[in-house]
């Protein structure tokens, strides 16, 4: 397995195949004598900046202090990963997880209360 | 990023007026061909009179803002066109653009 | 049967796709400025947009992963972030000039200033996306789109020199202003080729559960419904050059282009060109805010589907809902429609070269498309495409200064 190739940005899925986001960072453990392990993989916004420059990573933050919202890391424990294969598994619950802060924010206070927000559409089959 | 935004301000300040007067010309000649295209397709019935009228509102705001000698005749058969229109007049709106 | 039906409705749906406010505006004003010899620019990028289409459709029906999705997969977020950043800005000004058009096509028949309609349309977007499935999306603009089939009719009553067409297919150089001439040529080749198509047919197959089965389905879907839509452009530039050129008008404004219709069939042509911008601009309107969506999700790693209650998809339904708003802004600031059509089509080209790279070099990777890699057609035309990309995308901003 390639860690760059194989996990860094590709799709995770959690235990009940929901998609909880692409995996945007990768924490690597450096243990004294012995080889370095795969600690957690890292998500959301604040890696993502950091990915482009540690500057709009600040910047992020200033702006994030600013408005006085903090923001869990999202973090997935490699313990937790259970298949990597064109997508990267996990044994969490990602509705209960930081990823899911905006979809639940919006889901509630945005979508939520327009008419109609609960209609799934039963597509005829092809 | 930046160079290239200093080049395109320098390129659209060197336009020439005498290039900026000709292509004002020649929109003026094409506003008017469009007018007497408009005449003739509405006294035959061929477009809606809503249509007319919101085109030669448009027409008269663009030719307004052409600053070029040549733009008067066309303004004023526009406007002709426009009162022959609301009039309902398709006799009138033929001979706005016909000289 | 069931295939016939689905390559049938496939076919409509790339009409749908294909014919849009820029290509309409494009076409009518190379007619109504050069007659009939920019017909090649059509062609042309016609066949580049059926490979692109074309590999979309398969690597989705292989990999099952949309373009946005391997593309972030394959070359990682620093890279991606680059394309993914300059398609959001494209698609937000085409959003804003087809929420144009179809403001355009309710001026034409109300004689009300387009501006009053861009609220309420991109608000009758919004409910067609919000209300309807992705089946209700693809075959109501693919059924309506079949109005445009009246630009057809007239360039065939216009009686056109075909002699002078067939020449058009070859390109020549320019007579008179050399500089409008390429700049036009530049706005047809960004007007079809439209990135939002490709991101859109991609996230459709996948959507529609696509495998490997269906790869003979997805080339005729390419061909076919592309070279269709192709006509219907080349249709648009032959009746402008019958009878807007004659007459002199140089379109300066769409506001002078339902004369060509109406010239060619009296009055029921006038309300057919209406209906058909009206259709083909609000078929665009739809799939550029789902395209966004869609993309969005996929950069992201949302969970994402047309089908899925908005409230179980919020952030999916969230984007399309902010970017239909912001986008009628850009509808409601822009001083002309048509102004805002070329400008966007000419920024289009510009980043062609970003976009399409990638998605080129993506169809030779072996993890994601097995043996159904690009041959040795698709690569030549693929360095084809790129090679024209970079080409114009250098010329394109000294063009629109000295041309546009």
């Amino acid at each position: 397995m390639d860690l760059l190739l194989d996990v860094l940005d590709q799709q995770l899925v959690d235990k009940n195949g929901r998609k909880a986001g692409k995996v945007d960072g990768i924490a690597i453990e450096l243990r004294d004598g012995k080889p370095p392990r795969v600690a957690y993989l890292e998500m959301g916004t604040d890696v993502l900046a950091r990915r482009i420059s540690p500057r709009f990573e600040r910047w992020l933050q200033k702006w994030r202090k600013w408005m006085a919202r903090e923001v869990e890391p999202f973090h997935v424990p490699w313990s937790k990963v259970k298949k990597v294969h064109l997508t990267v598994d996990a044994d969490i619950d990602a509705a209960k997880e930081p990823v899911y802060y905006v979809e639940h924010w919006l889901a509630e206070h945005v979508i939520g209360p327009i008419p109609g927000s609960e209609i799934a559409h039963e597509d005829k089959q092809r | 990023m930046k160079r290239m935004l200093v080049a395109i301000l320098i390129a659209v300040a060197c336009s020439s007026p005498e290039q900026q007067a000709r292509e004002a010309r020649d929109s003026v000649e094409s506003w008017a061909a469009a007018g007497k295209m408009l005449a003739e397709e509405w006294s035959r019935g061929n477009v809606s009179d809503a249509y007319a009228r919101s085109t030669a509102k448009v027409a008269i705001a663009e030719l307004q803002k052409l600053d070029v000698p040549e733009r008067d005749r066309a303004l004023k058969a526009w406007r002709e066109l426009q009162s022959a229109v609301s009039r309902n007049d398709p006799a009138a709106a033929e001979r706005a653009f016909t000289p | 049967m069931k295939k016939v039906l689905m390559v049938a409705l496939g076919i409509l749906t790339s009409i749908g796709g294909f014919l849009d406010v820029g290509a309409i505006a494009t076409s009518a004003e190379a007619g109504a400025v050069f007659g009939p010899r920019l017909l090649w620019a059509i062609a042309f990028s016609t066949l580049c947009i059926v490979f692109l289409v074309e590999m979309a459709g398969r690597l989705a029906a292989v990999s099952k992963h949309t373009l946005a999705d391997a593309l972030r997969e394959r070359y990682g977020w620093r890279f991606f972030v680059i394309p993914f950043v300059c398609e959001l800005i494209v698609d937000l000004l085409v959003l804003g000039a087809e929420i144009g058009g179809v403001c355009l096509a309710l001026q034409f028949v109300t004689g009300v200033p387009f501006r009053w309609f861009a609220f309420p349309v991109a608000l009758l977007v919004w409910l067609f996306i919000w209300v309807g499935s992705f089946s209700l999306v693809e075959d109501a603009t693919a059924i309506l789109g079949l109005v445009t089939i009246a630009f057809v009719v007239a360039a065939f009553r216009m009686k056109p020199d075909f002699h002078a067409i067939a020449a058009g297919f070859v390109p020549s150089l320019p007579t008179h202003d050399a500089a409008h001439y390429w700049y036009i040529a530049l706005s047809i080749i960004g007007a079809i080729i439209s990135p939002y198509l490709i991101y859109f047919y991609s996230a459709g197959a996948v959507e529609d559960g696509w495998s490997v089965k269906d790869l003979k389905v997805n080339r005729m879907v390419a061909v076919i419904g592309m070279a269709f839509g192709s006509l219907v452009a080349m249709a648009v530039l032959i009746v402008a050059a019958t009878t807007l050129l004659p007459a002199g008008v140089a379109m300066d404004r769409y506001e002078q282009a339902p004369l060509m219709l109406a010239r060619a069939l009296g009055l029921a042509g006038f309300y057919f060109f209406a209906a058909s911008l009206g259709i083909a601009c609000f078929g665009a309107c739809v799939e550029v805010a789902l395209s966004v969506s869609y993309l969005t999700a996929q950069t992201f790693g949302w969970n994402w589907g047309e089908n899925l209650a908005p409230k179980s998809n919020a952030r999916f339904a969230a984007v399309y809902t902010g970017f239909l708003l912001l986008a009628a802004c850009v509808t409601l600031v822009a001083s002309d429609p048509l102004k805002l059509t070329l400008f966007t089509m000419a920024l289009t080209v510009v980043m062609l070269p970003v976009l399409l790279l990638p998605t080129i070099m993506l169809m030779n990777d072996k993890k994601f498309l097995k043996q159904h890699r690009n041959g040795w057609l698709s690569n030549t035309m693929g360095v084809v495409i790129v090679v024209t990309a970079i080409v114009l995308s250098i010329l394109a901003i000294p063009l629109q200064i000295i041309g546009g």
